[in-house]
Parts: structure tokens; sequence; C-alpha cells
């Protein structure tokens, strides 16, 4: 990592001379500065932003939940990429008035890497999801399922919900069980999943002919209303540290 | 500053190259071209304000109107001023949900941004919703390989734009990334995305050799350097020519000084980026000269090297 301080650096007699050109650079400076504190705000600007600011910060500090433990973002399973996934798995299953049997979101969907404990506000939602993904519910045969699964476990493990577990052996999935059964590869499966990845993301373009309902909301949205809710109910949402995902080594 | 800068590259020259005179020389019937201060961004992620103070790596870091400040500053003490950016204007944080991408683009017309291209997140709202945000942009975009004839965007987006700076012809092109499995295809739509390397050495020969450009530069969201043979900055600057300057973005990558590389004809081709979010501002100070024939260092270096 670089220093973070101005940085003045000579290159001396660059020669990009192009025999045709009539000039050549003879020299070439570099005085690339790092925007930190020390600059004063341009007050034409800060005037352009205000009026934005204001909306945008009155709706981004509203209190929406409590957390009794920090949630950290790790691979192939974390207290975090658990959390998610089941707010996903069980407001989906409001939503779409069945329950679902899995919720899947991609580990690169989920942009910071942690959630203190405490106040969790609607601003701290938009930074973990920043992406208007849609949640989409999909209809899965068995057999699709499981190459949804060998491809999380080819990428090191992806935030998956409560109701599915398998073992990665060498880069593909084992033991893949959903609500405590093995896969049936011929039944069919209800997932929770944002339309990034059921529309093709991350190689899992065999998720584009399933079966598809669309909630119409974003992944976002979802976390936000999955935890207004429950906060209205007076509970906090807690850590789960369970191990969804093995590795067998 | 200058002159010892000055004097230590004309140290530099004698003792380590061992040419006799001339290089940077003050020759009285040479003609004094202009200095280029070349000011960039990239994957800016509609960080409008600065990082709050949270703890983060970043904390206090960027902010638009700190930049702009900074901007400001750069443009009263140098006359010839380009500000450039290569893409990923968009997404990151809910300005941009809540505004989709207006205030971003206003407030690079308002910097005075010069010209940028177009990075995969700037789909992130759709072709129509990039489209949308064009009335706010007095700057232009440009990309030499997406294709958007089928699209909304047909006519509203030139491969290149050329800038003249007190007599120094300066021609700017965009390249963009493969959108396809890294943006959905609702969202780009019929964008076409044609080969960088083929388009990139098209419009560059024809910037140098066909519109006689002093200077030709690469607006890039191709990304830096990859272990695999995906097309990148690195890629583009080795297997093609007529390009001098690459700036990059896409990677996020925090360089700590250019990196320099040999086209195909042997040439040096400078490849920079500076991270993302608007934490730096990218800066390029730049001299020219008149180079007659014989007076190249790196062809005089070859012929003493061979
Ligand atoms: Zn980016």
């Amino acid at each position: 990592m670089m220093k973070r301080h101005v940085i003045f650096l000579s290159i001396l007699s660059i020669s990009i001379w192009s025999c045709s050109s009539k000039t050549y650079i003879a020299d070439l400076d570099v005085n690339t500065s790092e925007i930190s504190q020390d600059y004063q705000e341009d007050a034409e600007i800060a005037s352009l932003i205000e009026p934005y600011k204001k909306e945008v910060t009155a709706q981004m500090v509203e209190i929406i939940g409590t957390l009794d433990k920090k949630l950290t973002k790790r691979r192939p399973n974390s207290n975090l990429g658990n959390w998610f996934a089941d707010a996903l798995k069980d407001e989906s299953s409001r939503l779409y008035k069945k329950q679902i049997d899995f919720a899947v979101q991609n580990y690169g969907g989920i942009r910071i890497p942690s959630v203190s404990a405490g106040e969790i506000t609607v601003g701290k939602i938009f930074e973990l999801m920043p992406f208007d993904n849609k949640l989409l519910i999909l209809e899965c045969d068995g057999a699709t399922v499981k190459k949804l699964t060998d491809r999380i476990a080819e990428k090191g493990g992806w935030p998956i919900s409560a109701g599915l577990t398998f073992t990665i052996v060498d880069e593909h999935s084992e033991d893949v069980k959903i609500n405590g059964e093995a896969i049936d590869m011929s039944a069919t499966y209800i997932a929770a999943i944002p339309d990034y990845i059921a529309n093709g993301g991350d190689n899992c373009e065999f998720l584009l002919d399933m079966k598809r309902y669309d909630t119409e909301k974003y992944v976002r949205d979802i976390v936000i209303e999955h935890l207004r809710r429950e906060y209205k109910e007076g509970e906090t949402q807690m850590a789960d540290p369970s191990k969804r995902i093995a590795i067998k080594k | 500053m200058t002159i010892n800068r000055r004097q230590f590259i004309e140290n530099s020259i004698l003792t380590g190259v061992g040419l006799s005179t001339g290089i940077l020389g003050k020759l009285p019937t040479e003609k004094v071209l202009p200095k280029l201060c070349i000011l960039h961004t990239n994957d800016v992620h509609s960080r409008i304000e600065p990082f709050p103070m949270d703890g983060g790596r970043n904390q206090g870091l960027g902010g638009a109107a700190r930049r702009a400040a900074l901007i400001k500053k750069i443009r009263s003490e140098e006359q010839n001023v380009l500000l450039l950016d290569s893409g990923d204007i968009f997404q990151g944080t809910p300005y941009f949900n809540f505004f989709g991408g207006e205030l971003e683009i206003k407030l690079m017309s308002q910097m005075g941004y010069d010209l940028a291209t177009i990075g995969n997140h700037d789909f992130d709202g759709g072709i129509d919703g990039l489209h949308k945000q064009l009335p706010h942009a007095n700057f232009d975009f440009v990309s030499a390989n997406y294709n958007f004839d089928n699209t909304i965007l047909n006519g509203k987006v030139n491969s290149h734009k050329i800038f003249n700076k007190a007599g120094l012809k300066v021609g700017v092109f965009g390249l963009g990334i493969e959108l396809n499995s890294l943006v959905p295809k609702e969202l780009y739509k019929e964008t076409q995305y044609l080969d960088p390397l083929i388009q990139g050495q098209k419009i560059a020969s024809r910037l140098k050799n066909d519109e006689k450009c002093d200077l030709v530069i690469c607006l890039s969201h191709l990304g830096y350097n990859y272990r695999d043979n995906k097309v990148s900055d690195v890629v583009l600057a080795q297997n093609t020519s007529d390009i001098d300057i690459i700036l990059g973005g896409h990677t996020h990558t925090f360089m700590s000084k250019p990196d320099i590389r040999r086209n195909t004809k042997g040439e040096e081709v400078i490849i920079n980026q500076v991270g993302w979010a608007g934490i730096m501002l990218g800066r390029l100070d730049i001299e020219f000269e008149h180079a007659k024939k014989g007076k190249c260092v790196s062809c005089k270096n070859s012929l003493i090297n061979s």
C-alpha cells in the first residue's frame, strides 16, 4: 500500500517519442494528491451538494434495528453472511406466502466487511448492499441446486441461509442437505436469490431456465423491511455463528 | 523546485546517458512548447462526501467539495489543464440510489471535467439511466469499443475527442471492459462490446498519425493488470502503438508511481490509476520538447547500445 501523502516523483526523460510526431515528452512529473482533511471545501460545490445531502441524511439516520454482536464477513461461513441470507429467507417467505427452502447471496454483493454491534441504521444497510439488485424466487430442481452449490463451493463459499448445508471437497459440493435431508435431484426446491445471480451472473447461467417469481423489491429494501418489522416487535438481531458450509481437506 | 529538477535532469542526462548537448537544452531558436497538466480520477463511485469518521481505513478522506477546491487551486496556477475521468462514476453510496447519478454528473460539470469514459457501474441505472443524466453533463463521454448504434446512446458517445491546449493537440479516447457476465444484459441492452486492442490501435493510430496529435491518451476502464491474459492496461500498452498515456480504472489500484511499459514499437507507455472513491486526484505535469532528427533519447540510446 502506498503512503498516503502528496507524491512527488519525477520521471526522467520519458521518451515516448514517435518518429512521425513533432513533439515528445521531455519531462513528466507525478504530483498526485490525497484528498485529505487538510483541504478546505469549495463553497459552491458544497452548496450544490447541500439539498441532496439533506434528503439523503434524513432517511439514512433512521434506526431500524439493534444487533447483539459484531457481524463479520468471511468465507466459507460467517455470522454476517448467515444473518443476511436468513433475513432474505425469512422476509421472502412472507412476500411469497410460501415456505422458502433456502436463500443465497453472492459474496461480492455484500460490500462492507463488518457491521458493528448496537444500533443499525438505514445507511448501514445501504453500505452493506448498495446495488439495486432485486430478489427473485426460483423453483429449482435438485440437480440445478447441486449445480449452484458446486458453483458456491468453487468460489470458496457464499452466504447461505439456514435450511441448506453442504461440504466443499476439492472445489465442488458434497453431502448437500436441504432442511436436513439429502438433496433429491428430481424434487423441486424454492430458493430466494438476487437477480444478479439468477440472471446468470458469477457464472450461474444454469439458473436462467428456472421458473421464477419477481418480488419486484430490492434485496436491500427486503433487509430493511425485515429489520424494521422485528425492531417494532422489540426483537434484537442475533449473530448466528453456525457452520453451514464445511470444508473437507 | 523546478530549477533543481531541471538541473538534476541535465546532470542525469550528461552523466548517465552520455549525450553531449541539447536534449533538454534551451537552444535559442527552439520554439517553447506549452506545459500540460493532466488531472484525473477513476472509480469515484458516487463518493460525494468524504468517508465518515467511523474508524474505517479511509475515514475522513475524499469528498467532492475538497476535490473541487484543489482543482480550482491548480487551475489558478496552471494554464493548460485537462480534467479526465476513467469511469465508474456511479454506484456505491445512497446518492446514486436516490438520484440516479444526477448529482455526480452535476458536480463533475461544475468542476469542469473535460471528458470521461464509461465504466461497468455506469450502466447500473440501465443504459436509459445513463442517458437520462447526459443533459446534466457539460462534458462528453468517449468510448472506442462500445458500439451504441442500436441503443438510446446512439450518436451521443464518440470514440474520442481532440483538445487544443495552447497549440498542443491532445487526442483522448475511451476503452471499456467486457460487459457480458459483469453487468446484466437488461441494463446494457444492445450495447456491443468490441475488441479493445483492435479498436484502441485503430483510434490511436488515427489520432497520432492522421490527426497529428502531440499526445494520445487512453481513458481505460479495462483494469490495470490481471494474472491471466485478460485484456488490461498492461496488455493494451504492450500490444499496441501510438498510445502515450493510459489513465486506468476498474481495479481500484492505488499506484505509488506510474507503470511504464514498452509498446510494439519499443516506445514507452505510461500507465496510471488513482485508486477509487475520489481519495486521490491524479496529476501528471508534462513538458514537451521538439524532437529534432537524431535527438530522440531512446533512439540515441539504442544506437549507443547496439
Ligand atoms: Zn469501480
